[in-house]
């Protein structure tokens, strides 16, 4: 060690360390990935496409795992309301609801209302009859 | 609020539009003091690069609350101290930190009369990572290239007078550390 070599001196030459240069790019790669996160939250995680889907989930659950409950209100309820109105509507619902293929159904029914809401969401321009649009 | 440390011509508007070559720029030119800022509390330099990068987004995300009330730089610095402490406060059991600051020390013992310059830096870096944080980080932003005092107060959240007394405590104990140097000078 020289003997003109100041403390200052030397602090001033050890002050900055070397980071090393593909943080920069790294920073690059991250700007990237959180642009790309952000497009597809923004694409498919807005409200219009959320809320079908969610819907059609609660339906599907309720059809299948809370079976009992969902016969209840829509077999039991809707049998009483519509006995006297239409006892054709309330046998069908039953029917349904007893059938072999009422978990298919169930499954169909809840995809195709998140879907026709989907179209009625994004091809209201196109469809100008959509058949949900003035539901 | 000027200060010779600081020449880099950075369009703060062009930043807040988030510009990003104005960006790569600015860490260009920053990068290696960002990096030593949290070095600094950190001590290992694995993690060190691991908060820097999340310092870099965390600038890039926040830019807007930039108020321009003191240097971008030294705004900048603020969040890259405050983020290493916390990460330090959080993991204050972790080994590997520990692990790093002995090996900095087994390094930094040797034969002084052999010492070259790039060596006896690396030397006087071991001895300068043994001072208690507050002093370091002190100390080092004062030698980025004579930070003011008031702007290394704003980055460590402390007032001028405080950084004075770290500066001055932190070069008496450095010296203290470096006795065996000094002695082997005389």
């Amino acid at each position: 060690m020289k003997k003109d070599i100041k403390i200052e001196e030397i602090l001033d030459y050890v002050a900055v360390e070397k980071a090393p240069d593909y943080l920069i790019h790294k920073w690059k790669a991250d700007v990237e990935l959180q642009k790309e996160r952000k497009r597809f939250f923004t694409v498919f995680f807005r409200p219009s496409i959320v809320f079908p889907l969610v819907l059609a989930g609660f339906w599907y659950y309720f059809a299948v795992f809370k079976r009992e409950l969902f016969e209840y209100y829509l077999v039991d309820k809707l049998r009483s309301l519509f006995q006297e109105i239409s006892p054709v509507v309330a046998d069908s619902t039953s029917t349904i609801a007893s059938s072999n293929y009422y978990i298919i159904g169930a499954g169909i029914f809840s995809i195709t209302l998140a879907a026709i809401s989907l179209l009625w969401y994004y091809q209201v321009k196109k469809l100008r009859y959509a058949p949900i649009r003035y539901l | 609020m000027k200060g010779k440390y600081n020449n880099l011509q950075i369009d703060i508007k062009k930043l807040k539009e988030k510009s990003e070559d104005e960006f790569e720029k600015f860490f260009k030119s920053y990068l290696n003091r960002i990096y030593t800022v949290v070095y600094r509390v950190v001590k290992n330099p694995a993690t060190a690069e691991d908060l820097t990068s999340e310092v870099m987004m965390k600038v890039y995300n926040g830019i807007n609350k930039f108020k321009e009330q003191s240097q971008l730089s030294s705004w900048v610095f603020r969040i890259a101290y405050n983020h290493a402490v916390s990460y330090v406060r959080r993991h204050k059991d972790t080994e590997s930190i520990e692990d790093y600051e002995t090996k900095i020390e087994d390094q930094s013992r040797g034969h002084l009369d052999y010492l070259e310059r790039e060596e006896l830096s690396n030397y006087i870096k071991g001895k300068l990572m043994e001072l208690p944080e507050d002093y370091r980080v002190a100390l080092t932003l004062y030698h980025f290239k004579e930070m003011p005092y008031q702007e290394i107060a704003y980055t460590m959240g402390i007032n001028i007078g405080t950084v004075k007394t770290y500066i001055h405590r932190g070069r008496n104990e450095l010296k203290v550390l470096l006795e065996e140097v000094v002695r082997e000078e005389e």
